[in-house]
């Protein structure tokens, strides 16, 4: 039965193509991109990989920003701007999975195919997904925590808020990880409260309190272990107690050159941007897709910090969207 | 009393009272024929529905801005009211159904009174007044939808939302369909009703029409409900195209209202409204948008455009009504 159906929506795809395979060479492909919000470190790395990809495949790009992670109903809009634009394909970063749902299945039903990034809209008709391995990052965390603190000791875990997933995976590969590879280090304490530095800050204070002898500290982002180095300072600990993160921002990677961090495991997300440009393309022409595509995690540490190749990582400080 | 009213009235509706708006119009036409000339698809039918189906909100909300401006007022809190009472209507929605949705303009006309009183009855200045519920409807829209996670109706109610959202009469989508119907009721309102002709006396002259016996204090309440209810109306446009509650949008909507209302010819000292020049105004505004998503053109780029755009459109519509002036004096 499906396989009939195939072979009718084939034919009619085939037809269809043919029909308008005079005007579909001599016109280039349009790809739109809609994120939540350019100005962020990660969005503007992201877009910067999509926008150079664009150029080297000579696509043109529609880059559409919802302004802020709030903004549900501006992203929805222009995603329906994309649609009347008839535009080849759509990379959506959403605002919100759920809410951006219905416009984005509106697009696939006008045969305008959706490649969800990072953030997908929820739907499972998206003709390919890109994002980042979490677990990885987590479990690269553990390793290079585990053999800093010799294999032995207690560690405490800032794992950010419930109900974000990709932390979930962060957190699950770290303690995974840990158990299997490292069974003498214990977590002793898991803090789910803590998004920010400040917070970062409280949260370390009270667990030095609690258990004067951590040897290390496991954080979900740079943000929360630049609080957990200042509590640690402050407590005048700072020659006993290991520090592990993910991400690289400028203070990552000034806390790596003063060794207040052992390590941080990051996201190619560039890299991420040039394979959603690649999946859309693949999917403007019809062409197969790779379900997804999971960037792997890199490690980077003081020593490697120097030789490491950040183009596949962020975009250059002076691009602009 | 009633000469007073119907001279403004019969000023709304002269020659050069008419032409003095032609600025939104002008602008309008000339950004849609521009856009479809220069972007491919821009000008298709399709294209035509597409911003019919976006500019409710802004359009709603605008002319809310015009009720409030009317009697020297403005209303900072509409965007917070907004996604309040999609979050409450969401709830609702849960508990009740499809007829749930009834709590968006609720929530809204009772906030929009809420404010009527603490700028009308307390005398409480308008931006202290409305920052004040902005923050306040903000902080609840957050408290009661767990922290700010959107509110996702579920099951049939949704399918019903998301049909009214994509369905069409003569290819014109239904919630632009209840836009226009809510202008026009408006517009009767202010025009023909006498508690609405009474808005322009409060607007003109509030001393004047407190002196012949005008209840001032319950127009300002009546403006500043309509402005509520009309900014849950608007959350009711954006919950059947997003089927869910949005307890963090609308930041900024306020300020795209107040300049659809001003570029729709309202005057911030009050006295002039005309529902139909706000409606050319924010369909301008929202076919300024829509062709800035169509061109390739930054993000960025795009918001400098947009601030120049509104600010032309001030500046024309402030031309046209001096040149008007002039004129008539002479």
């Amino acid at each position: 039965m499906s396989f009939r159906k195939n072979i009718k929506r084939g034919s009619a795809m085939l037809v269809g193509l043919l029909m308008m395979s005079g005007i579909a060479n001599s016109e280039e492909l349009t790809i739109g991109l809609s994120v939540p919000a350019m100005a962020t470190g990660f969005w503007t790395s992201a877009t910067y990989g999509v926008e150079k990809e664009a150029e080297l495949a000579g696509v043109k790009l529609i880059k559409l920003d919802a302004g802020a992670d709030t903004n549900v109903a501006q992203q929805v809009s222009q995603i329906g701007d994309l649609i009347q634009r008839r535009v080849d394909a759509i990379i959506i970063g959403a605002t919100n999975g759920d809410a951006v749902k219905p416009m984005a299945e509106r697009a696939i039903a006008a045969g305008i195919p959706i490649i969800g990034f990072s953030s997908p809209p929820s739907t499972d008709k998206l003709a390919s997904y890109i994002g980042a391995d979490h677990y990885d990052m987590g479990r690269l965390q553990a390793q290079c925590l585990g053999t800093a603190m010799g294999g032995k000791g207690k560690v405490a875990m800032l794992s950010f808020i419930e109900g974000q997933i990709w932390a979930e995976y962060r957190a699950n590969g770290f303690k995974e990880t840990l158990a299997a590879e490292f069974p003498d280090i214990s977590i002793v304490a898991e803090n789910r409260l803590a998004t920010t530095r400040a917070q970062g800050i409280t949260a370390s204070e009270d667990l030095l309190q609690r258990f004067p002898d951590l040897g290390g500290f496991y954080t979900t982002i740079d943000e929360l272990a630049a609080g957990t180095v200042t509590a640690i300072k402050a407590a005048g600990r700072d020659d006993k107690i290991y520090v592990a993160t993910s991400n690289l921002s400028p203070v990552a990677q000034q806390m790596l050159t003063d060794g207040d961090l052992v390590c941080t495991s990051i996201q190619k997300i560039v890299g991420q941007g040039r394979s959603a440009l690649r999946e859309a393309v693949k999917a403007a022409k019809g062409l197969e897709n790779e379900p997804a595509v999971i960037l792997p995690a890199v490690l980077v540490n003081p020593e490697n910090l120097a030789t490491t190749d950040l183009s596949e990582v962020v975009a250059p400080m002076d691009y602009r969207p | 009393m009633m000469t007073n009213v119907s001279t403004t009235t019969a000023q709304q509706w002269s020659p050069t009272g008419i032409l003095s708006g032609a600025a939104a119009l002008i602008c309008l036409i000339a950004a849609s024929i521009g856009f479809s000339m220069a972007l491919p698809n821009f000008g298709s039918p399709g294209n035509a529905a597409n911003i019919l189906l976006q500019f409710g909100p802004l359009a709603l909300l605008a002319l809310g801005q015009m009720c409030v401006i009317l009697v020297r007022g403005f209303d900072i809190s509409v965007g917070a009211v907004l996604a309040l009472s999609s979050v409450t209507a969401a709830l609702a929605i849960e508990q009740f159904g499809i007829f749930g949705l009834i709590a968006a303009p609720l929530t809204g006309l009772a906030l929009g009174i809420l404010n009527g009183i603490l700028v009308g009855l307390l005398s409480i200045p308008p931006i202290i007044a409305t920052l004040g519920m902005l923050l306040f409807a903000r902080g609840l829209a957050l408290l009661i939808s767990n922290n700010g996670q959107v509110v996702l109706v579920t099951g049939a109610p949704q399918m019903q939302l998301l049909d009214f959202s994509f369905g069409q009469f003569l290819s014109i989508p239904y919630s632009a369909l209840l836009t226009f119907g809510v202008f026009l009721a408006v517009a009767i309102f202010l025009k023909r009703m006498r508690a609405g002709r009474r808005l322009f006396l409060i607007g003109g002259d509030p001393e004047a029409a407190r002196l012949v016996g005008t209840p001032v204090t319950r127009g300002i309440v009546l403006a500043y409900g309509l402005c509520g209810a009309l900014a849950g109306l608007a959350a009711v446009l954006i919950l059947t195209k997003t089927g869910a509650g949005l307890p963090t949008d609308g930041v900024g909507m306020e300020l795209n209202a107040i300049a659809a209302a001003v570029i729709g010819g309202s005057l911030l000292t009050g006295g002039v409204a005309s529902p139909l020049r706000v409606l050319f105004a924010a369909l301008f505004i929202q076919v300024v948008q829509s062709g800035l998503s169509f061109s390739a053109v930054s993000p960025y780029a795009g918001e400098v455009v947009m601030g120049l755009v509104i600010l032309i459109a001030g500046l024309l519509d402030q031309i046209t009504r001096r040149k008007l002036q002039t004129i008539t004096m002479h």
